[in-house]
């Protein structure tokens, strides 16, 4: 069973995680303080409810990333969807021919593994996700790290079915594929 | 019916998602064994989608810090709601 720490001490021991976690997901310094504020207000106010099932850090980041999910909807319900479609389509477009066959290539990455332990790797990675348009982006987050529903994800990012999802899904994966092959497995090998 | 490489490659990040139907499977596969490049492809989605899973721990060793103006801000509003209740 696990207790919490003084509130007020909070701050100190937990701003810049917080912080970190909520710039990589909103990549936007200005919301991402706002987002540690709502939070460390939120865990202030609301600590009774702590149940001590985890530690007090993923406690934090928990309701951190409620406060981001909320953000996230207000902010994309916002964005029209078709400039990014746009942007997106023009991959698929360098990608295939009009008959749907590659028309680059596409190779083996050597020793993908290896790339873990790198950290310029990893820094790498969260370029390539900054650069993805925010929807896209979003949906990097909410699917492949919080694992969340196709259900879910369709009514936080206002995707109107799941087969746009997939849709999208498919095309955020292709472009985040094409960034890491460009800025990392191409210049690996050679 | 053969899959084109488009198709293919949509196919193939729809079965990340969910168990595709036999038939569409069944036209995946196929298309996977005559086509190298569809094959590197779905390798590499099956890695990103491993390394996502491992990508906050990295965030977490970040260089970024609270801006100091920011923390002062935030102290103060923590204080001010702590008088309060």
């Amino acid at each position: 069973m696990q207790t919490l720490s003084d509130p007020s001490t909070w701050l100190d021991q937990y701003g810049d995680l917080l912080y970190r976690h909520a710039l990589f997901r909103l990549n936007d310094p200005m919301a991402a303080e706002e987002m540690v504020q709502e939070t460390l207000l939120a865990a202030w106010q609301g600590r009774a409810r702590f149940a001590g099932k985890s530690s007090e850090k993923t406690w934090l980041i928990g309701i951190l990333k409620h406060k981001i999910v909320d953000h996230l909807r207000k902010a994309i319900r916002e964005r029209p969807m078709d400039e990014e479609l746009r942007s997106i389509d023009e991959l698929n477009e360098t990608s295939f021919d009009p008959r749907g066959h590659w028309q680059i290539d596409v190779t083996q990455w050597s020793h993908p593994d290896r790339s873990l332990e790198q950290t310029q790797f990893w820094e790498m990675l969260e370029t390539c996700v900054a650069k993805l348009p925010r929807r896209m982006a979003a949906l990097f987050i909410l699917r492949e790290i919080d694992g969340l529903s196709s259900e879910t994800i369709c009514k936080e990012l206002a995707i109107s079915s799941t087969n746009n999802l997939w849709v999208m899904l498919s095309r955020m994966r292709m472009r985040l594929r094409q960034c890491l092959d460009q800025h990392w497995f191409d210049q690996s090998t050679k | 019916m053969m899959l084109s490489c488009k198709e293919a490659t949509e196919l193939a990040s729809h079965s990340l998602d969910q168990k595709l139907p036999w038939p569409q499977r069944l036209s995946l596969r196929l298309h996977l064994l005559i086509c190298h490049r569809c094959r590197h492809y779905i390798n590499h989605l099956f890695f990103m989608q491993r390394i996502a899973t491992k990508i906050e721990q990295h965030i977490e060793k970040g260089q970024a810090v609270l801006p100091p103006q920011a923390r002062q801000k935030i102290g103060a509003r923590l204080q001010q709601q702590n008088h309060s209740s």
